[in-house]
Formats: C-alpha cells, sequence, structure tokens
C-alpha cells in the first residue's frame, strides 16, 4: 500500500514537473500579449508567430554560423524589437487612434499580419519541420524515471529570471507610466505622460518577450510555420486565466495550464488534454471573472 | 488668386511623342531579333520563307487518339500548414510520374498534366476545391489530398460529377465501402475479413509469427503494447478494428491513446508509457507527428523492445538531424510498401535515380504513392483508349497494373489484391526488409535502441 502511495506520488511529482516545463514556455508566450493588451487594449493575434519568426533567426544563425540560441538573443531581441517598433508605427497606431474600434481594429490587423508572417516563414524556410541538435540537447536529468532535457531546464531558468525582471521593472518609473496607462489611458495623459509612446514601449517589449520564448521554444520543440498561430491561442488562454494586464498571472496561469494538460492527459486520455485546459478556463472565469491575479476595473 | 493654366500638348508635340514611340519599337524589335539565338531566327525565317514562297501553311500533325493533347490530373494537397512537408513528397512523385510518361511520349499522344491545388489541409476547403477542377479546370481523373477525411469531401464530388479518383495512400474501409470500384480506387488498401489496413495486417503477422523468426531467446516473446492512434477517421476506424484483434491474440493493450490533430506534445503519453511498460509501442502518426514523437522519445529516454511506426518512417529525411528524428532514430521497425531495395518493374529504378537527382534524397513511400497512382491513371487511360469515366471504370476494374511498389488488381470495392506489404526496420541508417522471412534482407535488430 505504502510502496504504491509512492508510486502516486512519485508519478504526480513527475507529471507536475513535467507540466511546469511546459507551462513556462506558455507563460512567457502569455506575458506579451497580456502587457500589451493591458496596456494599450491591442489584441495582437500575430504574437505567437512573431516569437516563431525569432525562433527561426535562432535556427538560421545556429545552422549558417553554428551560434548557440542563447548567444542569438543578443542580435534576435533587438531585432524584433525593431520590428516591433515598425509594426506598431506603421500598423497598430492606426487601429489606436479610436479607442471605440481598438479592439477590433487590432484584432484585424495583427491577424492579418499573422497570415502575413506565417505565409512567408513558409516561404522562406519551407514547410518543412525544423529542429536544432545542440550538444546539449540530449543531457537529460532524471527524476523518478522521468528524465528532462537540459534546454528545458534552461528555458525555466531563464523564465525565472524573465518573471523577476517585468516585476522589478514595473515598479521603476518608466514601469509605473506603463501601469498608470493600464489602468486608466486618459488619466495618465492628463498627467503627462505620452501614451503613444508608452503603447510603443509596450509593444516593443511584448514582441522581445514573444522573440524570447520562441527562441526558447525552438531548443526543446520542432518548429513549423504553423506554430505560431497555435501558440497565440494558448498565449491568449494563460492571459486570460491568469488575469489581462498582469505579468504574475501570465506565469501562473502559464505553469498551471501545463500542469493541467499534464495531469488530464495522464490520468483521463491524451483526447481530454485540451478539454480540461478550457474546462478550468471556463471554472475560474466562472467563479473569478478578472482572472486569478487580474484587478477589478 | 487665380490658378496657373494648365499646359496641354499641342498637336505637333503630340505627333513627334508617337513617332517616336514607334520608331522606337521597331528599332527594339530588329534589335531583340538579331539578339535571339540563331536557332529561332532561323524558325522564324523558315517559316516566313514557307509561307512565303509556298503560300500554305504545313500540314497539321495528325489529331491525338484520344482527341485531345492533354490529359488533366487534379486534386488538391496541404501544399501549406502542418502536413505541407509530406505533401511536398507527395507532389514530387506524381510529377516524377508526369514527366517519366510524358518523356516516353505521353499516353496516346497526350500529354499528361497535373493541375493541384492548396488545400492547406483544411477539410472546409476540400468540396469547393475540387469543384473548381472539375467544372472550371475539365479534369480528366482524380487524385486524393492527404488522408481519408480530406478525401471523403471529395469523393462526393467525383459522385456528383462522375469522375474517377485513383488514390496511391489513403486508406479507410468507409471510403472503399461508399464510393469504391465506382469512383475511388486505391493501390494501397488490402482487403481482409476484418478489413485491416496493409501496415496493421503487416505489423500483427510480424509480432504474432516471433516464435517463428525470434534468434535471441533471452527475450520473451512480447505481449504488452501500446497503441497511438491518430484521433480522424483512419486512425479511429483502424483502432477499432485492430485493438480487438490484438487483444484476442492475448495481447494486453497497457495504453491506448488518440493524439489530437495539433497536437505537439507527447511528454504525458511518454509518462503513461513509462509507467505501464509495453513491449511494442505501435505508432500510426502522419509523418510529421511520428517524428516529433519519436525525437520526444529520445529526448525523455523512453523505449521498449520494439518500436513500430506504421508507415510514417519510410521518407529517408526521417534520418535527417534537422528534419528527421536525428540521433532518436534507432531501428524502429515501421510496416511499409515502398522500399528502393526491393524491385517492382523498371518504374522503381526511375523513382530511385530521379528522387535522387532532382531532390538529393532517396524516395520514401509518399513519393512512392504519388509516382503510383499517376503509374495507374496514365495506364488506365491506355487500355481504355478514352479518359470516359465508364471506359476507365470498366478497365481499371477487370485489368492488372505494376507501380513502382506493387502490382494492383482491384476488386468491386476498388481496394487492391495484390498488396502485400513487407514489414522494415532501420538498421545502422538505411531500411532493411525484416519480415517475411524469406524475402528479409536482414535479421530483426531488438530491443530497440535509438543510437542503432
Amino acid at each position: 500500500m505504502l510502496a504504491a502511495l509512492v508510486d502516486v506520488a512519485g508519478i504526480t511529482l513527475a507529471l507536475v514537473m513535467l507540466g511546469l516545463l511546459e507551462g513556462v514556455i506558455y507563460g512567457l508566450f502569455a506575458l506579451g500579449l497580456t502587457l500589451i493588451f493591458g496596456v494599450a487594449k491591442i489584441l495582437n493575434l500575430a504574437h505567437g508567430d512573431l516569437g516563431i519568426l525569432g525562433a527561426y533567426a535562432a535556427f538560421w544563425f545556429l545552422v549558417l554560423y553554428g551560434t548557440d540560441p542563447l548567444l542569438s538573443l543578443l542580435l534576435v531581441l533587438p531585432l524584433l524589437s525593431l520590428m516591433g517598433i515598425a509594426i506598431q508605427k506603421f500598423a497598430i497606431n492606426v487601429a489606436i487612434r479610436d479607442p471605440r474600434f481598438q479592439i477590433t481594429a487590432s484584432v484585424m490587423i495583427t491577424y492579418g499580419l499573422a497570415l502575413f508572417i506565417s505565409s512567408l516563414e513558409t516561404i522562406v524556410w519551407g514547410p518543412d519541420y525544423r529542429s536544432i541538435g545542440l550538444s546539449y540537447s540530449y543531457v537529460g536529468f532524471s527524476f523518478y524515471g522521468m528524465t528532462f532535457s537540459l534546454p528545458r531546464l534552461i528555458t525555466l531558468l531563464v523564465t525565472i529570471a524573465t518573471a523577476v525582471f517585468f516585476l522589478v521593472f514595473l515598479r521603476t518609473k518608466l514601469g509605473k507610466a506603463i501601469r498608470a496607462c493600464a489602468q486608466d489611458r486618459e488619466a495618465a495623459q492628463l498627467l503627462g505622460i505620452n501614451f503613444e509612446r508608452l503603447a510603443t514601449v509596450s509593444f516593443c517589449m511584448s514582441v522581445a518577450a514573444s522573440g524570447l520564448a520562441g527562441v526558447l521554444y525552438v531548443m526543446s520543440h520542432t518548429l513549423y510555420p504553423a506554430v505560431g498561430l497555435q501558440l497565440t491561442i494558448k498565449g491568449l488562454t494563460v492571459m486570460v486565466l491568469g488575469g489581462i494586464g498582469s505579468v504574475e498571472g501570465a506565469f501562473v496561469g502559464g505553469i498551471l495550464l501545463g500542469i493541467i494538460e499534464a495531469v488530464a492527459s495522464f490520468a483521463i486520455g491524451n483526447a481530454y488534454r485540451e478539454l480540461m485546459s478550457f474546462l478550468i478556463l471556463v471554472l475560474v472565469l466562472l467563479i473569478r471573472p478578472r482572472g486569478l491575479f487580474g484587478k477589478l476595473q | 488668386m487665380s490658378k496657373p493654366e494648365e499646359k496641354k500638348m499641342s498637336r505637333r508635340t503630340y505627333l513627334q511623342v508617337a513617332g517616336g514611340t514607334v520608331v522606337g519599337l521597331a528599332v527594339g524589335g530588329a534589335l531583340g531579333y538579331l539578339a535571339k539565338p540563331p536557332e529561332v531566327r532561323t524558325v522564324i525565317s523558315t517559316l516566313t520563307e514557307t509561307v512565303t514562297v509556298t503560300g500554305t501553311a504545313p500540314p497539321p500533325p495528325p489529331p491525338p487518339a484520344l482527341g485531345k493533347t492533354e490529359i488533366l490530373i487534379g486534386g488538391t494537397l496541404p501544399l501549406s500548414g502542418v502536413a505541407a512537408g509530406d505533401a511536398a513528397r507527395f507532389q514530387h512523385g506524381m510529377q516524377m510520374a508526369v514527366d517519366k510518361v510524358n518523356a516516353e511520349g505521353g499516353i496516346l499522344g497526350a500529354k499528361l498534366k497535373l493541375v493541384l491545388y492548396d488545400d492547406g489541409f483544411d477539410p472546409s476547403k476540400i468540396a469547393s476545391l475540387y469543384e473548381v477542377l472539375i467544372t472550371k479546370d475539365k479534369v480528366d481523373l482524380l487524385v486524393p489530398s492527404y488522408g481519408a477525411p480530406m478525401t471523403f469531401p471529395a469523393l462526393a464530388q467525383a459522385e456528383k460529377y462522375d469522375k474517377i479518383m485513383v488514390a496511391g495512400y489513403t486508406a479507410s474501409q468507409e471510403l472503399s465501402q461508399k464510393y469504391g470500384g465506382r469512383y475511388y480506387f486505391s493501390i494501397d488498401t488490402q482487403p481482409s475479413p476484418n478489413y485491416s489496413v496493409w501496415f496493421y495486417k503487416g505489423m500483427s503477422d510480424f509480432l504474432w509469427d516471433f516464435d517463428k523468426w525470434n534468434y535471441k531467446t533471452d527475450i520473451p516473446k512480447p505481449t504488452k503494447i501500446a497503441i497511438l492512434n491518430e484521433n480522424q477517421f483512419w486512425g479511429i476506424e483502424q483502432h477499432k478494428i485492430w485493438k480487438p484483434m490484438v487483444e484476442s491474440q492475448g495481447w494486453e493493450v497497457v495504453v491506448d491513446e488518440f493524439v489530437e490533430m495539433g497536437q505537439v506534445e507527447f511528454s504525458d503519453i511518454l509518462t503513461k508509457i513509462r509507467v505501464n511498460k509495453p513491449d511494442v509501442i505501435f505508432v500510426e502518426f502522419f509523418y510529421f507527428r511520428a517524428v516529433m514523437f519519436v525525437k520526444q522519445m529520445y529526448e525523455q529516454r523512453v523505449n521498449a523492445n520494439f518500436v513500430a511506426i506504421s508507415e510514417s518512417g519510410t521518407g529517408y529525411d526521417w534520418c535527417d538531424p534537422e528534419k528527421g528524428v536525428g540521433p532518436g532514430l534507432g531501428n524502429g521497425i515501421i510496416t511499409f510498401a515502398y522500399v528502393p531495395k526491393t524491385y517492382h518493374a523498371g518504374a522503381s529504378d526511375y523513382l530511385r535515380t530521379k528522387s535522387q537527382e532532382l531532390y538529393g534524397s532517396k524516395p520514401g513511400f509518399l513519393e512512392a504513392a504519388g509516382f503510383a497512382q499517376v503509374e495507374v491513371i496514365g495506364e488506365a487511360v491506355k487500355r481504355a483508349g478514352s479518359v470516359s469515366s465508364d471506359a476507365l471504370r470498366k478497365t481499371l476494374l477487370s485489368e492488372k497494373f505494376d507501380t513502382c511498389y506493387t502490382a494492383a488488381k482491384f476488386d468491386n470495392e476498388g481496394t487492391n489484391t495484390l498488396f502485400r506489404p513487407p514489414v522494415g526496420q532501420w538498421i545502422n541508417g538505411d531500411i532493411e526488409i525484416v519480415y517475411p522471412v524469406d524475402a528479409a534482407t536482414s535479421k530483426p535488430v531488438y530491443p530497440y535502441s535509438p543510437t542503432a
């Protein structure tokens, strides 16, 4: 009996660990989404695709120059940030001019952008599945018979560092201004905060976060052009679950979703993996509509 | 303030500009003619001379036997989206067959031509695309998209407009029962009392006959199996047949899972496999998903005595470290139809050589399936002497065909009664036939090892 209990405990812990390692990626993708939606009310459906663009860039740097993906972040993040500025200036600003149609316009524009990026990726890199082989890709650590690869553990550590960074950043002067815009755009503008500039900064950070998530994703997953939209949907689910505009919510929501999927799939069946995620989401929204960490308006 | 007067072009200026344009075009044309290769100039001169001297055009070529110069083969493939890589292989196979037939003079004076649309792996697009193929493009015959869910709506159109479809790679009992023998002819299905699709039949024969070919006496006969299927028509159908078959042989199904169309993460299924310790892991996925699964198996160190990857693991980029499973390749067992090592008619040599020349790799089953369906189409039209559906149907139901990977004779449900798939295994980076024993090119290697 005791042995059986130990077995169950061990398997459960292992599943939680698996869910955690997968969920941190969801959380990273959700972070950028929640940031830009919270501040500027922009629903960026191209978020996942921008991240995957970063993943493809990391893939290219590795294949062409042998650069480790973590090192290629030094180039990928600034490049994606610049791209974010360009998208913000020439596309998103059009959407946010009239707050009444902001969400609708941003959905239409960013969905088009998502299709464009996905098609571009298919043309440039082809539709085939790509994966990167690092010298440490298959180095793993065992826990109760489970093996966790080093890239996934690195992803966990980088995500923790990113979460800490954002939590600290939001307490700086610039971070407080961003939070003020998220709370009340008009009041913030009345206080002299340049909303458009902050929306640009937020969008930049959002795209950079997505790029970071993309690079970490490709270290332990297979890459293909269509995965961007799937990750956007996951990110949106986590954003709503964790609370729109909440950085803590993004991470906690992502981890929670990862664990729910892993446990549900093992305990009930793989077919129920996605079903359980959405069931939990609906339950959370019924009990707490603002999400786990969302604030009352 | 008054507006400045608009300048109008004078008549003289207009005539100067127009005249200059005409002169420029004439000079440019002359220079262009002089810049053309000599043989083109010769042709132009000859034609001009012929018209000038004889005053009559050269005699027209005799009309083609079919009354047309092109035989249009229409279909859709998921050329974008998640299955685009697989679709590209299929397309390559078809195009190689078309090129081969046309290089040999075509069919009764007519050249084959593929008309393909991108369906994006979206079943909702299929009906309208096939309607366009049939009514606007006026294709003569059809080929399927990728997979049974994509073929059903296409066959509804085939039935509506009385068109024939020949499939090198689509397997579904329901498809054959509903449309087979009338609109649908499938090269890679095999009738049996339980209508088990060939790769299940091949694998089950291999596993049930373990005592016959087992040469490692310290490894007991496998009795526990993990069955993993795609959650769509084909997977569900075959699962309904195969699971009872497996259980009736005294095997225990310890893991029984379906994966969803968009699924890319399998850690939880692998955890279940690890906990339940099956002797055989049987994976029936689309190629791209099988690659992801086997990679994750390797990453998480999940093994069994046998890892059977249905027919997906036959593409030679399975070995590719980027596109394929990389170091997780191992000695996975596959039931499949086409192996470059097997010989079946001269087309197999052509396919092997051309695939290497054009695409830099050996052909896999998808290429062979695409190739085979065009082979059958071409041969059927030649023997029928017509592209009419009635004549083709009669020919397909009565004649025997040879393709690059199998002989084909269709029964009245359009299933191929001559298909006998071997079982292969990846050994040292190549596919060897391990079963049936008398056709084997190598002994099977087990237990499964990811780095073999």
